[in-house]
């Protein structure tokens, strides 16, 4: 093996141990804007009012704020619908967002816990 | 010999088995997680605007007010990023939209379905036209500037056509396939949380703004049409709606026609007024009242008869006077009718429908709608023809459902010149369809119509004839 291989493949091997160190730079307010304002709101506030409803607010929500980062990161990656709804209102089903849609699940739940409730 | 009998028995129970297997994992009951890009546009699934997506979609109230309120959500706008910014490294379009990428705007739709019909009472057994390739189209739903946004479906359209039941009169099919474009161009202005008024411009009935143009299985009178089809009829409709307080729709729409060969002149006048009732996903109910009136419509005494394929008389061995698009009555002609043509029309729906999305594992569309109309003719006489029908649509996980509609007349009269009434006789129309969805953009359906008949005046009783129909179809969007 070369040094240049083994150079390549030892960069390889540390990405997959340290994904995050790698995902360092990932803009979570970023995917939040693109994947979840167009139902929660820019600013997490919600879309109740607007028509057609699509969202509630995640700003000063209690689940968001108080519940496991596990719970919230299992309804981002699974979606929520039939018995699982939580708002008995006129919101659509959420759909589930895979890795494709929000890479860093860790930085997306923590800005919601975060930066969002600020 | 031996060896081979046994290879032969252990073959076909594998084959068996395989099956057995096979239609066990298809009757495995699973969420439908399937993403076309019509969903895409907007980062939600089919599920949340529809309750079932094969050939005709019924609508959640998601989807109701997403096309109520004209495919635009402005107040987005400000959220999408500028042009040329990346997010996890894909570029971003900048703009007002929701749309992600271009090829995310365009889907296309592709519906198949075999027909059979049974033999009538008569003896008739009339050949059937099936459509393998039933429809193909293109279409659009969603933005195209900051305020205006647009429905379209452009394609062409071949449904099953069942030949008339009425003894001697199978005539020739084959006619039943058309081009279309239907499009609606839409915009709207919120007023308050809540409230929004729009307007509407396009080539189909306005009653698809709010989408009480379905379920389809309901009672109509109202024939101006799946709009553009091609060389039969053209439509202008304007619409001028609002919903207000989130609970109230108020509706004014005028329709123009032209190219209309075997119609009336003239333009016609829609209203609509509806409230709603709970307004949840899981539970939402309308009552609605509906007003159509005006000049340009075909008759229900003799829809077609002069239309651009049989202007006046028809060609030689062409005896079958149902000859149409898809947009005529479904045969609805009155057997030995005289021919008539309509000076004017009044007409009105009290509609009542509960959409429930997702209560636990069920969904469902029910519907119930009283449709009287009376039509005045030129050169005197009337018909009046008042219609009740009920219909239903339900799911199980989204995933097995099925379809029942009913619809009987109350009052079907033919009244001539000379104030001579005769009654029209036919018995309810019905219909069952199993349906299964193993994913949002595919569906399969089997449709069973145990009454396919002809429509008689009742001293005429003895022409009238009936008989069954069945058919399969696939529906795939993507």
């Amino acid at each position: 093996m070369s040094i240049r291989s083994f150079g390549a493949s030892a960069l390889c091997i540390a990405g997959a141990l340290f994904p995050v160190a790698a995902n360092a730079a990932y803009d979570a307010a970023g995917a939040y804007t693109l994947r979840c304002s167009s139902c929660h709101g820019d600013k997490g506030q919600g879309t109740k009012g607007v028509s057609p409803t699509l969202g509630p607010a995640l700003k000063a929500n209690p689940f968001i704020v108080a519940g496991s980062a596990d719970a919230i990161k299992n309804i981002i990656r699974k979606g929520r619908g039939g018995k699982k709804r939580l708002y008995n209102e006129s919101y659509p089903n959420m759909p589930a967002f895979g890795a494709e849609f929000v890479s860093d699940i860790d930085a997306m739940v923590a800005y919601l816990k975060g930066d969002m409730q600020k | 010999m031996m060896m081979h009998a046994l290879w032969k028995k252990i073959c076909g129970m594998v084959m068996g088995l395989a099956g057995l297997v096979l239609m066990v994992l298809l009757m495995v009951p699973v969420d439908s997680q399937a993403m076309p890009s019509f969903a895409r546009q907007t980062g939600m699934n089919c599920n949340s605007c529809h309750i079932g997506t094969d050939n005709v979609p019924n609508f959640t109230r998601t989807g109701r007010i997403f096309a109520m309120r004209g495919y635009t959500r402005t107040e987005v706008r400000e959220k999408l990023r500028a042009e040329g910014d990346t997010i996890e490294d894909m570029p971003q379009y900048g703009g007002d939209y929701l749309a992600l990428n271009w090829n995310d705007y365009f889907s296309a739709r592709f519906i198949s379905s075999l027909v059979a019909q049974s033999e009538t009472a008569a003896g008739v057994k009339s050949a059937v036209t099936s459509r393998p390739l039933g429809r193909m189209a293109m279409f659009y739903t969603g933005p195209i500037t900051d305020w205006v946004g647009l429905w379209t479906e452009i394609g062409y359209l071949g449904n099953n056509q069942l030949n008339s039941v009425t003894t001697g009169r199978t005539g020739p099919t084959g006619l039943n396939l058309f081009g279309y474009d239907e499009y609606r161009l839409s915009t709207g202005m919120d007023l308050a949380p809540g409230t929004f008024i729009g307007m509407s411009l396009g080539n189909e009935l306005p009653n698809v703004v709010s989408q009480w143009v379905f379920p389809a299985g309901l009672p109509s009178q109202w024939n101006n049409g799946q709009g553009g089809t091609g060389r039969f009829k053209e439509i202008a409709a304007y619409s001028f709606h609002g919903l207000f307080d989130d609970r109230y729709w108020a509706q004014i729409g005028f329709v123009t026609g032209m190219d209309n060969i075997s119609w009336s002149d003239g333009s016609n006048v829609y209203t609509a007024w509806g409230y709603n009732l709970f307004r949840e996903t899981r539970n939402d109910m309308w009552f609605v009242l509906e007003t159509y009136h005006g000049k340009d419509m075909p008759t229900q005494m003799t829809s077609i008869r002069d239309s651009y394929i049989c202007p006046g008389t028809c060609p030689a061995g062409v005896t079958d006077s149902t000859l149409s698009i898809s947009n005529n009555r479904g045969g609805g002609v009155v057997l030995n009718a005289p021919f008539v043509r309509i000076k004017n029309f009044t007409s009105y729906k009290l509609r009542w429908e509960s959409s429930v999305a997702d209560r636990g594992s069920h969904s469902w569309i029910a519907s119930a709608v009283y449709h009287p109309m009376k039509e005045n003719l030129v050169g005197g006489g009337s018909v009046e023809r008042d219609l009740f029908g009920v219909y239903l649509r339900y799911f199980y996980k989204r995933t097995y459902g099925f379809q029942a509609q009913w619809q009987t007349q109350l009052k079907y009269d033919f009244t001539n010149a000379a104030g001579l009434t005769r009654g029209v006789y036919t018995r309810p129309a019905m219909s069952v369809t199993g349906l299964w969805n193993p994913a949002m953009n595919f569906s399969v359906n089997f449709n069973y119509n145990p009454r396919v008949q002809n429509r008689v005046f009742e001293d005429q009783r003895n022409l009238y004839t009936s008989g069954t129909s069945r058919s399969i179809g696939i529906e795939y969007n993507f």
